[in-house]
């Protein structure tokens, strides 16, 4: 069975390639994305399972794009996670309170990561 | 308008002059009339006494007559009845008419001075004298006879009081109330009767009988009586004397007395012209000179009351005015701090506060200058007008005055330009911040200064607090900017960082895994380096922005306070 699809958007290629590597080793279909219209379209395009976000993204803020997604319909139901490093204050509840199902630190601890994948693609959310 | 003064004065008068002198002339008359009596009476006892000694020697003498008759009875022709009597009584010679007396009584005469018998209503005297051949001879004489007044005595009523009864002698009719009396009339006499005063005078005569003589007083009393009459017409014509002069004394006083009252009267009637006309030098003439002086005054003033009531009633308008215009001065000022103080920046103030007092106060133009806080660049001046409302006639006058005041340091106004300026220095403690200007076409009124420098005050404190409030807004703006740059700042640092990071210990761990390929010792152990390193570095990274974890992402306004005390807690 083919795993999931997700949509990567990063602008770091360093990053990029990282969790690009380690999600294919896992067994997912990676699209990347270099920036929010970029996003925007090949989330259109490939219909992801979830969607991995960085959210200092240039351009355009990795929150208001996560507003911008919410809005396709064929995205309703899929999951949002948001890659961040600020990890502070409100940090949290912004992040939730955008439209974001859930987050995960940078750094990104390449061991935790599929596990965290797996767990927002079988249904978890974070609550605010 | 009589009010009786001189009657009373008159009457007082009389009482205090007549009156004693009546005491005194009563007094003098009572005892002359009583020493006139006792002498009277002593007179009257001195007659009786004189009668009865005449008596005894009438009697001593009828006697030697008798002894005549009896021894030679025809040598002598008796008047009277003679007897002789034996040794008996009983009679052998008579001579004249007469009974004779029982012989026992007889007996007696021989040796008794002498006897008094009533026989036949009338009173004899029986004398008797002893013979030598031892018979007695006994003579009957009339009591009239024996009991004689001697000549040249006042009439005096003499009689005999003999068993219990007086029997008259001589002289008038007696009144019964005297005759009453006569039997018991003590030892010194009497005097009995009310109307007409009589004295009575008792002296024992022979055998139990009694010689009373009475005589009427008033003969005596005559002339005392008109001594007392003399007297009396002599008190009186002296009152009279006295009252007539006393009255006259009176008068003088009570004339002008008078003449006062009367005036007075007058004048509170209503006449006011009255004076009254009193020529005199003593406390009379002084009074009556006080009174026309003080109803001078009073016409005086009634006549300008009213004008001054007119007056006083202007001032009293006036200065109601005044002090009116004074509150209303002190509420607007109140009114103007009240709002000034609400604005919030110094310029608004300035501008604002000008308009608001030029509005409420009806300035023709009010201007505020100020002094500049920080040293001012070359070009900005230090002191310069921050705020003007109104039509300024004449602005190089109002700065002028300004400068004048600011100089000076002190309140202080000026023509300018038909109207008027006035400058008040705005001052906070010993310092001077600015000047107000106000040019008004209406003269300034005393109070006007006072008021106008409690606004100015306010002004101050309201310019003061501006200033305040901007610096403080100024302070906070600069550390809120401070602040928002730092978090900029770590926030790009910590992504940066943390991408780098992510790079590191990502590939590293991704090679260690051996997912690109196995690994020599070496290899392995190179990139356990790298991984650890930057393990490492994730965690000093992580616990410095745990540091700063408080501030960051916050937006909510801090006070710059609050900001610096926590920033030299860290």
């Amino acid at each position: 069975m083919p795993k999931a699809t997700i949509l990567y958007i990063e602008d770091n290629l360093a990053n990029r390639e990282l969790v690009k590597r380690v999600l294919e080793v896992e067994g997912y279909h990676v699209v990347e994305a270099e920036d929010g219209p970029t996003g925007l379209r090949r989330a259109v395009e490939c219909r992801p399972d979830l969607i991995l976000m960085d959210i200092n993204l240039p351009e355009i803020d990795g929150l208001t794009l996560t507003a911008r997604l919410r809005q396709l319909d064929e995205l309703r139901d899929v999951p949002i996670v948001a890659l961040t490093a600020n990890v502070m204050k409100g940090d949290r509840e912004r992040t939730l309170a955008a439209g974001c199902d859930g987050y995960i630190r940078k750094p990104v601890d390449i061991d935790e990561l599929p596990v965290q994948i797996a767990r927002y693609l079988s249904g978890m959310r974070e609550h605010v | 308008m009589r009010g009786g003064l001189g009657r009373t004065l008159l009457t007082t008068f009389l009482v205090l002059t007549i009156g004693p002198l009546s005491l005194v002339s009563f007094y003098a008359i009572t005892r002359t009339r009583q020493e006139i009596e006792q002498l009277s009476l002593e007179n009257l006892q001195a007659v009786v006494l004189t009668v009865r000694s005449e008596a005894g020697r009438s009697v001593e003498r009828h006697r030697t007559l008798l002894l005549r008759w009896a021894l030679a009875p025809e040598d002598v022709s008796p008047r009277w009845s003679y007897w002789i009597v034996d040794e008996d009584g009983r009679p052998v010679v008579h001579t004249g008419g007469g009974e004779l007396l029982p012989p026992e009584d007889v007996r007696a005469l021989r040796w008794e001075e002498a006897r008094v018998v009533q026989q036949a209503g009338r009173l004899y005297v029986w004398i008797g004298v002893n013979l030598p051949d031892g018979r007695l001879a006994v003579a009957r004489v009339p009591a009239e006879e024996v009991f004689r007044l001697p000549a040249g005595v006042p009439p005096v009523a003499t009689s005999l009081v003999l068993g219990g009864r007086a029997v008259p002698l001589a002289g008038a009719e007696l009144p019964p109330e005297v005759v009453e009396v006569l039997p018991n009339v003590p030892v010194g006499g009497q005097i009995v009767g009310r109307q007409t005063p009589w004295m009575v005078v008792a002296v024992p005569a022979w055998n139990g009988t009694v010689l009373v003589g009475v005589q009427a007083l008033d003969g005596v009393l005559a002339t005392s009586d008109s001594l007392a009459g003399a007297l009396i017409a002599a008190t009186l014509a002296v009152a009279l004397l006295t009252t007539v002069a006393a009255a006259i004394m009176i008068r003088r006083i009570t004339r002008p007395v008078f003449e006062l009252t009367r005036t007075a009267v007058l004048i509170s009637q209503g006449d006011l012209d009255r004076r009254a006309s009193v020529d005199r030098t003593d406390e009379l003439g002084i009074l009556a000179f006080a009174f026309n002086t003080m109803a001078e005054r009073l016409q005086d003033l009634l006549e300008t009351l009213e004008q001054r009531v007119v007056e006083r009633t202007e001032q009293l308008a006036r200065a109601n005015k005044l002090l009116e215009r004074r509150a209303n001065s002190l509420e607007l000022s109140a009114e103007i701090g009240r709002e000034i103080g609400r604005l919030p920046s110094l310029q608004a103030v300035a501008e604002q506060a000008v308009e608001l007092i030029r509005e409420r106060f009806g300035f023709d133009s009010v201007h505020l200058w100020l002094f500049r806080r920080r040293a001012h660049n070359s070009g900005e001046p230090a002191f310069e007008e921050r705020g003007a409302a109104g039509e300024p006639g004449d602005p190089d006058g109002v700065a002028r005055l300004a400068r004048e005041c600011a100089d000076q340091g002190g309140a202080l106004w000026k023509p300018l330009n038909g109207k008027t300026g006035m400058a008040l220095p705005l001052r906070l403690g010993t310092q001077l911040i600015g000047v107000l200007v106000i040019v008004s076409s209406e003269p300034f009124v005393e109070g006007d200064l006072q008021t106008l420098q409690v606004l100015a005050d306010h002004l101050t404190v309201a310019v003061e607090n501006a200033r305040a409030v901007e610096m403080e807004r100024a302070a906070l703006e600069k550390l809120q900017q401070l602040e928002r740059r730092r978090s900029a700042f770590l926030g790009r640092m910590s992504h940066e960082l943390s991408t780098a990071l992510n790079s590191i210990i990502g590939f590293s761990t991704l090679l260690l895994k051996e997912i690109e390929g196995p690994l020599t010792e070496n290899q392995r152990s190179d990139l356990t380096y790298i991984n650890r390193n930057g393990q490492h570095l994730l965690t000093l990274l992580d616990s410095m922005l745990e540091l700063v974890d408080g501030h960051e992402g916050e937006e909510t306004p801090i006070s710059p306070s609050s900001l610096v005390q926590e920033h030299t807690e860290l």
